[in-house]
């Protein structure tokens, strides 16, 4: 027998759902799931926490703030006190006491008429101090320097004792003896005289203080 | 199929469905992980930003105490270095330096400045033009160096007033002196941070003020004036005419000074050690040898001063400088041990007790050797009323030695004695009893079985009985 169904194709029963299908539907479902528990995860657990963590390290930022705040104010203090300490070092440090220079140059010329060594004076005296590290250029010390004696040694004597002294820190060595005799005045005791140059150049202002001299 | 149909497919209908919501619920992932990633990183940067904070806050406390430091430091940087008034008081300054130092200031003169112009620091430079010798120079050079406030020489030249012999009275080397300073006027300065307890931070830090004071502070050299030294900006050579006559040589000049120089040396070297006697014996000796030397060669000072035979002028520096301050220095120091008033009260002290230990053991002449060294001065020691006492006690002692060593030179001759009721004694073969006279100023005070004692000059002796 044939039965033959008339009904339209539109109420006609709907085959059901195949195995096939409802596995495509129930993995479709699951991945969705799945997906949507992972954001809820992610906003509700991760992204609170975060969002906590955030708001909790800005506030331990603030607590700090005004504290670097004034530790800054302090090191711009600092820095403005070391710039003028460190200018008043330079300042001070390149000084010389011309006292002390003097004072010792005079000792030495009277040491030397007394100890017979020598019978030195100087007919003018210049200095100049000068500060160009770029040149190693620091100042000089020239003087006109006359012994009376007819023995040329005797400059050499000074000259020695000049470079052995006190005075002779914070200078270069002096140049070797060199002279000439001057015009013999019979009038004085001794008659003869040699005149010669004393040519100083100071060093740096960190050899000076090396050299224990201001 | 067309759309229509497509839509009314349901199982289409399904799977888009389902594709949608994947897709959706994707999307949110994506963003939510941004979101977190993007906090995430925030947060780590705030770590790190707290992280630098909190090592930087660590280092607060030194900072702080740097600040204190340098807050007090600068207070003395303001002292030393001149401002702006100071700056219109230079020339009065200067005013006061010529006058401490004698030169005689004939320009001031402000020089203009292009470089080496310092922050917060003005240099300023006055060049100055005077005359003077070469201690009115360093005089004034001193006063310049060692003023209060920061100041320093940068150059100067001298032109020696004359270079040949000759004798000016006054003494004018023609001098230019720069003298440089710096204003300190600080500028751009920021606020000064309020600094908690900062009174009681200075007082914790006094120490570490008090050291960076003292290394900012600018050591000053300190100048002791011309100490018989001549110029040697001035020919020192003698004039011929000068040395014409009986005078000494040049030579023969050194070698005197040089002569009187090495005795007075010897001679403080024996004040030295004679200073540091304890022993009374050697403090004798020692004396007498220096008292000789001392006036043989104030002998030689005098003839030397009054004869005016140095006329070489090194060899009278020489003299002035290394002679006479000697002997000066040596009378004070005599003076103050009381050397020229008589022996000292330990002197006495000690020599009263020496000579009482000899006359104690009948060492008459020993007492006598010991009182002598003594005997010139005791008569100065005397009118100190300190010493008077002890004098009379030495002397009453030397009386004693005397007069035992005379009672020895009297030999007496002592055979033996009777004592009894009436004791009696047998003296240069003579029969004596007690209170009777034996001599002139001798008696016999009274007579034991070994000994007889006599009163010479109303000095108790006795005599031991020889068996």
């Amino acid at each position: 027998m044939i039965l033959i169904n008339l009904l339209p194709e539109e109420l006609r029963p709907q085959p059901g759902i195949t195995p096939k299908k409802a596995a495509a539907i129930a993995a479709g479902a699951l991945i969705n799931a799945s997906l949507l528990a992972w954001w809820g995860w992610l906003s509700i657990g991760v992204g609170q926490r975060v969002d906590a963590e955030l708001e909790q390290v800005k506030e331990q930022m603030a607590g700090l703030t005004p504290q670097v705040t004034y530790h800054r104010g302090l090191e711009t203090e600092h820095r403005v006190y070391m710039s003028r300490e460190s200018t008043l070092d330079t300042i001070t440090s390149e000084r010389i006491s011309w006292t002390q220079k003097l004072d010792q140059l005079v000792d030495l010329a009277h040491v030397g008429s007394d100890s017979s060594r020598y019978l030195v004076w100087f007919g003018n005296l210049n200095v100049t101090q000068v500060s160009d590290a770029r040149r190693k250029d620091y100042g000089s010390l020239r003087a006109e320097g006359f012994s009376g004696t007819g023995n040329f040694a005797n400059v050499a004597n000074f000259l020695e004792d000049l470079e052995e002294s006190h005075f002779a820190r914070g200078f270069n060595p002096p140049a070797p003896p060199e002279g000439s005799q001057s015009k013999v005045d019979e009038g004085l005791v001794p008659s003869e005289v040699w005149s010669f140059p004393v040519e100083l150049s100071l060093k740096s202002p960190e050899e000076r203080k090396s050299d224990g001299s201001k | 199929m067309d759309l229509s149909e497509l839509i009314r497919n349901k199982a289409f209908l399904s799977i888009a469905g389902g594709v949608v919501l994947t897709g959706f619920f994707g999307g949110g992932i994506y963003f939510e992980m941004e979101h977190i990633n993007k906090i995430e990183t925030e947060v780590e940067g705030v770590r790190g930003q707290i992280t630098s904070a909190q090592t930087l806050v660590k280092g607060t406390p030194d900072l702080v105490e740097k600040v204190v430091i340098q807050r007090e430091t600068d207070a003395l940087v303001a002292e030393i270095l001149p401002n702006e008034e100071d700056i219109n008081n230079f020339v009065r300054t200067l005013r006061t330096f010529e006058e401490g130092s004698g030169v005689r200031i004939t320009a001031v003169k402000k020089k203009s400045l292009s470089t080496r112009e310092k922050k917060d620091f003005d240099r300023v430079v006055y060049q100055l033009t005077f005359e003077g010798d070469a201690f009115e120079l360093l005089s004034f050079m001193h006063q310049v160096e060692s003023d209060e406030r920061f100041m320093s020489v940068p150059a100067f030249k001298l032109s020696s007033s004359r270079v040949e012999g000759g004798g000016a009275d006054r003494v004018s080397h023609k001098v230019t002196l720069d003298v440089e300073t710096y204003v300190y006027e600080p500028k751009d300065g920021p606020a000064a941070i309020k600094i908690d307890g900062y009174d009681r931070r200075v007082d914790q830090l006094a120490t570490e003020i008090d050291r960076r004071k003292s290394e900012i502070l600018i050591p000053r050299y300190e100048y002791l004036g011309r100490r018989s030294r001549r110029d040697p900006f001035l020919d020192p050579r003698t004039p011929a005419e000068e040395l014409i006559g009986p005078l000494m040589t040049v030579e023969d000049q050194m070698d005197a000074v040089a002569f009187l120089v090495r005795r007075a040396t010897e001679l403080r070297d024996l004040w030295a050690d004679y200073s540091k006697l304890d022993d009374f014996q050697a403090r004798i000796t020692a004396s007498s040898t220096f008292e000789e030397m001392m006036f043989t060669l104030e002998e030689d000072i005098r003839m030397v001063k009054v004869e005016g035979s140095l006329k070489h002028m090194p060899a009278e520096r020489r003299f002035r400088a290394e002679v006479i301050p000697v002997m000066d220095e040596l009378r004070l120091a005599m003076g103050e041990s009381q050397y020229g008033e008589g022996p000292s009260k330990k002197l006495l002290q000690e020599a009263s007790l020496v000579i009482s230990d000899h006359l104690a053991v009948g060492e008459f002449e020993q007492a006598l050797a010991a009182f002598l060294p003594l005997e010139s001065g005791l008569d100065r020691a005397a009118e100190d009323e300190e010493r008077v006492a002890l004098v009379t006690s030495l002397r009453d002692l030397e009386l004693r030695a005397r007069t035992a060593m005379d009672f020895d030179d009297l030999g007496l001759d002592l055979g033996g004695v009777i004592v009894g009721e009436n004791s009696v004694a047998l003296v240069n073969g003579k029969s004596v009893s007690e209170g009777e006279m034996v001599g002139p100023e001798l008696f016999v005070r009274s007579i034991g079985p070994d000994q007889v004692e006599f009163i010479f000059r109303g000095i108790l002796l006795a005599r031991y009985v020889e068996e």
